[in-house]
């Protein structure tokens, strides 16, 4: 546990040591000594208040955090235990529920049309009568020049008058602007 | 030096290659007079759509500045576009009249009285574009553009649209001839069979019947196109506007025209069952 702390607090405290301006420096042993002479004589340095400063600040919320893992862990434990067999199987229950009525919502228009289809092909449906070749058989005047030229005649007739648009489309009236005036 | 005399013989003759090239108007052989007049009325229209838009830069300059200049130059624009204006309304009646005479042929008692009315149109619409010449101010030429409104919210567009009725008349009239002619053949043909007595009784009825069918659907064409000359004369006699009958002559002639087509269809089943033996 105590590992654990050290990797995720001291990086934090670290940080938040950087962002104060506080330089954490290891503390050799000549220093001290140095640092001590130095205490009786002259007023403690900011770097050393700094250091002891960070030291007693870590100690403390080592402790802190101690406290609350030690609380929160078999409360965490025991959450986990209930939610990993309850809910699961409701959640798996709720789930296989679903994808059932999915996929019966997915099938039940093809049932339908199945059974559409079914009562459909019992109705007979019509069918033409078949109707005989018929040879054609010229009549004695089926080469007579009058009819021929008769027929031709209104044959383009005939072609003319389905083909005739009586109403002069191109020939529209022109669009004119007839109100000329300088009023605002 | 000859190769600068060269050169400049050759443009020389380059010069005088794109001077004394003139635009050509190419022509069709089968281009008729109703043709001509049509392209005619083509240009005129583009370029009064062409005026129209200086004279609107024009006015909304004059109107914004108010300056002497400005009116100076809407009085311009307005000119020519009141003659622009009545040379699209001189050659859209040119391409009527063209087209009405390539319809009915020979000129009847209707078409006559048609070109009297449209000739009369066509002086005034020339006195009037000879006129706005003569205009000192802005105000005169507004006044002279007022005047044709008038006169053709209450003559010209209604001319337009009786000689437009008249022409689709015209075309159902030609084809009406020509349907009777060729009834009229079938049937002495049919007649001069019935007497060499080659078909059989149930032959001949058969092809009595589509004759009488055909027949029918002729008289109906020709009532029909009764039906339409009277909403045409009672226009004209109660001085109406053409404008608003027109559409209603257009169907009577429409239902005409479709009797027309089945008596022809009808002609075609006798003239296939002459020619087929019993």
């Amino acid at each position: 546990m105590s590992q654990i702390f050290d990797k995720i607090i001291a990086p934090f405290v670290k940080r938040l040591n950087s962002l104060l301006g506080k330089k954490t420096q290891p503390v050799a042993s000549g220093e001290v000594a140095s640092g001590e002479t130095r205490e009786s004589s002259e007023p403690p340095s900011e770097e050393s208040v700094g250091r002891e400063v960070s030291e007693r600040e870590m100690k403390d919320i080592e402790r802190a955090g101690k406290g609350v893992l030690s609380k929160a862990k078999p409360l965490a434990g025991s959450v986990i235990k209930k939610f990993s067999l309850k809910s699961l199987g409701i959640t798996l229950t709720i789930l296989i529920f679903l994808s059932l009525g999915l996929l019966a919502a997915s099938k039940l228009p093809d049932l339908l049309k199945k059974a559409g289809e079914g009562q459909e092909q019992g109705m007979a449906e019509p069918t033409p009568t078949p109707v005989g070749y018929q040879l054609y058989k010229p009549s004695v005047y089926a080469g007579d020049p009058e009819i021929l030229k008769l027929e031709e005649e209104i044959n383009i007739f005939d072609r003319e008058v389905s083909g005739a648009v009586l109403k002069e489309t191109t020939l529209n009236p022109p669009t004119l602007d007839f109100n000329i005036d300088f009023k605002k | 030096m000859i190769k600068k005399k060269l050169v400049y013989c050759a443009l020389l003759v380059l010069l005088l290659f794109f001077v004394s090239t003139a635009q050509v108007y190419s022509q069709n052989p089968g281009e008729t007079e109703f043709d001509r007049g049509y392209r005619q009325y083509s240009q005129k229209l583009e370029d009064y759509n062409e005026k129209h838009d200086a004279y609107v830069l024009a006015r909304s300059n004059y109107l914004k500045f108010n300056t002497l200049q400005s009116k100076s130059d809407a009085q311009a624009a307005t000119l020519a576009l009141l003659q622009a204006r009545d040379e699209v309304l001189l050659s859209y009646l040119n391409s009527l009249k063209l087209k009405l005479t390539e319809v009915s042929g020979a000129e009847n008692t209707r078409t006559g009285d048609l070109y009297v009315k449209i000739d009369e149109e066509i002086s005034w619409l020339n006195d009037h574009k000879n006129k706005l010449g003569s205009a000192g101010t802005l105000e005169d030429l507004v006044s002279d553009s007022n005047n044709e409104k008038l006169r053709y919210q209450l003559t010209t567009q209604s001319l337009f649209y009786e000689t437009l009725s008249n022409i689709s008349y015209e075309k159902v009239t030609s084809f009406r001839d020509r349907e009777a002619s060729l009834l009229s053949s079938l049937k002495d043909r049919f007649n001069q069979i019935k007497g060499e007595g080659k078909f059989g009784t149930t032959k001949l009825q058969l092809i009595d019947r589509w004759l009488f069918e055909s027949d029918g659907r002729f008289q109906r064409a020709n009532e029909k196109q009764l039906e339409a000359d009277k909403i045409i004369t009672t226009t004209i006699e109660k001085k109406g506007n053409f404008a608003s009958a027109y559409e209603g002559i257009i169907l009577t002639l429409g239902q005409a025209q479709q009797y027309l087509k089945e008596a022809s269809s009808f002609m075609k089943e006798v003239i296939r069952e002459i020619k087929t033996a019993e």
